[in-house]
């Protein structure tokens, strides 16, 4: 059943503003009113019938291909005639388990503000220091709901197969990248090798680099055993501290042959806290649809915003589809709680009472509210 | 040089001058010769390699031998000739001096560069032939890479151009006969008869399904997901057993989630099914007692 006081804020909404979408006429476009995609393969020829279109139907959920066609409403799925895919990454990750207590289902700020982090070290860390993308090649978008969106559109990522876009999330979770691999012992007895991070590596090997060299420089007793030492090899690493942190300057980790083992768990802890986990089949499949930028998400009633600043992209604030001071009386299921728009918002079940039109609307979208009267 | 590389660019050039309407009875000869040697060759440790193969027998030899390779149209002969292709490709190029290496790479990844230590490649031209970005160095969108690794993407990048088919296939008798006579000529296929038990209750499977250690739970799930597809389980049946693995690998410190667990099914998922136990093995995941080739479940035999 359509949720008709969402879609009827949908609507007001899409008739307020114009949508604009890269290379539109060669996008796919799937549209969801129940689901996420009630049905797919449409095309519009231009921002005009694309604009009318959402302001005559306000879809609860609104997604174009992340490929470009020749043909794109042609079906089945060959005849369209792909002319390249962007890149695009998803991180969606649900963080409730690091804060079960705390948690917030109608919205939580731990849960975005983690995303949001993850979202800036993804960006950081990986798109631009390791892939190489110039920040102006990335376009990061808030999904609407949970995380965030990532679109590269040049020219260079567009032919790239769905193994390497794989491989691209692979790269960033992580996978197969331990402290066996980064400190790799090849050979064995007097012919063994340490095959082991340099000065001036990048990548992964670069981030432990770093981890440890800062690690091994701000060494005390506490934290050699705190980071699993016994007392009496966090004693002997401290005497020789010095001439430690010197070889390691000089990509040498085993000045103390024992310490190996204590390296490789601090490289197993640099890839745990820096790998980012992200929804892999939304980069590899070819034929995916994605959330178009500026619409609303059917889930949240929130905006899927186009984001400048990661660091100070507050969803509950920057992302609402209202700003202005217009307020709708609603009335609730079940006693909700939460934070919105920087106040706290309490509503007790069978209440009527008057909210901003945006935290409205994310009650509506949750399906735990209607208009009152 | 095409004469050793007769898969570069430039030989297409020279394949095309010669024009199919001039090729004769000599040239289709020296085609099946050719895919011939490449298919033996795949499997040989030692061959003979002609010091400087003219070039445009060469590049003629290697493009016909492709034709004839579309015309009989099996995975497993192109498989075996690309792979002999590469393998003669490397031979040359280890005694290439540093100049020619360069300009054969270069055909395949035009921005590659000397750099301190090797070689860097930009990050998108390596992934048009590499498969192994998570373990590479990269930075700044540059794969750096020894000479060591060089070869190896190489080697990589020659089989996969060699085993493109070709866009149309000649459909003539000369051509027709010639890659019939081919097809009687070389080795039968060896179809390993894959095991038509459960894979999910062989040694090795049971072994990952218990849990696999941190830095090896993504191929650990890459296992499980193969063990289903090849039983032919369904997706929900596949999911289900999946979430023992993630349940097992949760007993540890640091939990291996289920939605990274899913991604792996999706991914094997949309690929035909493949089971390879000596790769579990390599991965150090099989258990000491199972030895590869698992002969107790796999037998070999010729079509
Ligand atoms: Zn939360």
């Amino acid at each position: 059943m359509t949720n008709e006081p969402a879609k009827e804020l949908f609507r007001r909404y899409y008739v307020a503003r114009t949508l604009t979408v890269p290379a539109l006429a060669q996008r796919e476009f799937g549209f969801g009113f129940e689901s996420k995609i009630d049905y797919r393969h449409k095309a519009f020829g231009s921002e005009g019938e694309f604009n009318d279109f959402m302001r005559r139907e306000a879809p609860l959920y609104a997604s174009y291909s992340t490929a470009r066609y020749s043909l794109p409403a042609a079906r089945p799925m060959p005849r369209k005639g792909s002319l390249g895919t962007d890149l695009v990454f998803d991180l969606d990750k649900t963080y409730e388990s690091e804060h079960p207590d705390s948690h917030n289902a109608i919205a939580c700020e731990r849960c975005l503000s983690r995303s949001r982090d993850d979202a800036l070290r993804f960006l950081e860390e990986f798109l631009i220091a390791d892939f190489g993308f110039k920040k102006s090649d990335v376009a990061v978008n808030f999904s609407g709901n949970k995380g965030f969106h990532f679109h590269v559109r040049t020219a260079a990522v567009q032919p790239l197969s769905s193994l390497a876009r794989k491989q691209l999330c692979d790269y960033a979770g992580g996978f197969e990248v331990s402290g066996e691999t980064l400190l790799e012992t090849l050979g064995e007895g007097k012919a063994a090798v340490l095959r082991s991070p340099q000065p001036g590596d990048g990548g992964w090997r670069g981030k432990f680099y770093s981890s440890a060299l800062g690690i091994a420089q701000n060494a005390t007793q506490e934290s050699l055993q705190e980071n699993g030492l016994t007392k009496g090899k966090a004693a002997k690493f401290m005497e020789q501290k010095a001439v430690v942190v010197s070889a390691i300057e000089r990509g040498k980790w085993d000045y103390l042959p024992w310490s190996l083992d204590f390296w490789r768990k601090i490289a197993d802890d640099t890839v745990r806290a820096h790998r980012v986990e992200l929804d892999k089949p939304v980069s590899f499949d070819l034929a995916r649809l994605i959330r178009i930028p500026g619409t609303l998400h059917g889930s949240s009633g929130l905006v899927a915003k186009p984001v400048d600043d990661l660091a100070k992209f507050e969803p509950l604030k920057d992302a609402l589809a209202f700003s202005g001071r217009e307020r709708q009386a609603v009335v609730c299921d079940h006693d909700v709680s939460f934070d919105f728009g920087g106040q706290t918002l309490d509503v007790r079940a069978g209440v009527t009472v008057e909210l901003p039109l945006s935290a409205s609307l994310l009650l509506y979208c949750r399906g735990v509210a209607k208009p009152a009267g | 040089m095409l004469g050793k590389y007769p898969f570069l660019t430039a030989a297409r050039e020279l394949a095309r001058a010669k024009g199919l309407e001039r090729i004769g009875f000599e040239d289709l000869e020296g085609a099946k010769r050719r895919v011939f040697d490449a298919v033996n060759r795949a499997a040989a440790k030692e061959f003979p390699v002609m010091e400087n193969p003219s070039d445009e027998s060469s590049v003629i030899s290697y493009a016909l031998g492709r034709l004839l390779l579309a015309i009989n149209d099996s995975d497993y002969y192109w498989q075996k000739f690309s792979r002999g292709e590469a393998v003669l490709a490397m031979q040359y190029l280890a005694r290439e001096p540093a100049p020619g290496v360069l300009k054969v790479a270069r055909d395949f990844f035009p921005s590659i560069a000397e750099a301190e230590g090797g070689y860097s490649i930009p990050m998108a031209e390596y992934l048009a032939y590499g498969s192994q970005l998570p373990s590479t160095r990269l930075s700044a969108g540059l794969v750096s890479l020894t000479k060591r690794g060089l070869f190896e993407l190489l080697k990589n990048a020659v089989a996969r151009r060699a085993k493109e088919k070709p866009p149309a296939v000649p459909k003539n008798d000369l051509f027709k006969s010639a890659a019939e006579e081919l097809k009687a000529s070389l080795p039968k296929p060896i179809v390993v008869r894959e095991y038509e038990g459960s894979h999910l209750t062989l040694p090795c499977v049971k072994a990952v399904l218990a849990g696999a250690p941190e830095g090896k739970r993504y191929y650990g799930s890459m296992v499980i997901a193969n063990a289903c597809r090849t039983d032919g389980l369904g997706k929900a049946a596949a999911t289900a057993v999946m979430q023992e693995f993630v349940n097992n690998c949760g007993k540890q410190t640091h939990p291996f989630t289920m939605r990274e667990a899913e991604a792996t099914l999706e991914w094997v998922y949309r690929r035909p099914p493949f089971f390879n136990c000596n790769a579990i093995r390599q991965h150090g995941l099989a258990p000491d007692e199972c030895a590869f080739p698992c002969t107790r479940d796999r037998a070999k035999r010729r079509k």
